[in-house]
């Protein structure tokens, strides 16, 4: 999960290693993701977040679609 | 597969990120246990339940702990200012994750991953005041970003 700094230097930044393409955000939808995400982290009365509340979290955000799926397949 | 956590598994985390906080660097397991006045078996038992349940990384083998997300204790390219000290994040989400984390304002330095030239974010009450024009991209699929979690 890297910076880049433009369309042009992703494409060659995954040309150079030979990589496909895998989901390239804006960073105001980064930002929004991170914050809700970590949110929580430093909560004294944390616990591990169910995959389905992870899952939800990114839905809400719009990242759906076989590449943001975190459930097993099948 | 991630395991289930015990109670006490979630007191010892509850310190490790106290710990960081406070001191910016993980707690030793032999810190750990004098903190919770327990035995360091009992502590390296838990150090690996919570790293097998995703809520830490170990470093490969040890029980020295690599990252406590959005935490790095390693080097990355990552550098944020936050809640008054310098941290490093493990990766792009991680390091806007910790300005998410303190609940606050932060400024991030790092590199771009093509060319390594340095990058500035910065997030003000919780908008992108610096940066909102940059691109993340993630390579692995999510239900594979624990296969490899440092490639990742």
């Amino acid at each position: 999960m890297v910076f880049l700094r433009s369309e042009e230097h992703l494409r060659r930044w995954l040309g150079d290693n030979g990589w496909e393409a895998g989901a390239t955000l804006a960073m105001p939808a980064l930002n929004q993701l991170a914050r809700r995400w970590w949110w929580t982290r430093l909560d004294p009365g944390w616990r591990p977040r169910p995959v389905d509340e992870s899952q939800a979290i990114l839905d809400e955000l719009g990242l759906t679609g076989a590449f943001w799926e975190l459930r097993p397949a099948g | 597969m991630i395991r289930r956590v015990e109670a006490f598994d979630l007191d010892v985390r509850r310190h490790v990120y106290f710990a960081v906080v406070a001191s910016a660097r993980p707690p030793t397991v032999a810190e750990t246990a004098a903190a919770l006045e327990t035995g360091e078996a009992e502590v390296e038992a838990a150090y690996r339940r919570l790293h097998d349940a995703h809520a830490l990384v170990l470093y490969p083998g040890t029980t020295a702990i690599w990252a406590a997300n959005p935490f790095c204790f390693d080097r990355t390219p990552h550098r944020v200012t936050a809640a008054g000290r310098t941290w490093t994040g493990t990766c792009c989400w991680d390091a806007l994750g910790i300005p998410g984390a303190f609940h606050g304002d932060g400024v991030v330095d790092t590199v771009c991953a093509c060319c390594g030239d340095p990058l500035r974010l910065e997030v003000v009450e919780g908008e992108l005041a610096r940066g909102a024009d940059l691109l993340a991209h993630f390579l692995v699929p999510a239900r594979h970003w624990w296969d490899d979690i440092v490639f990742t």
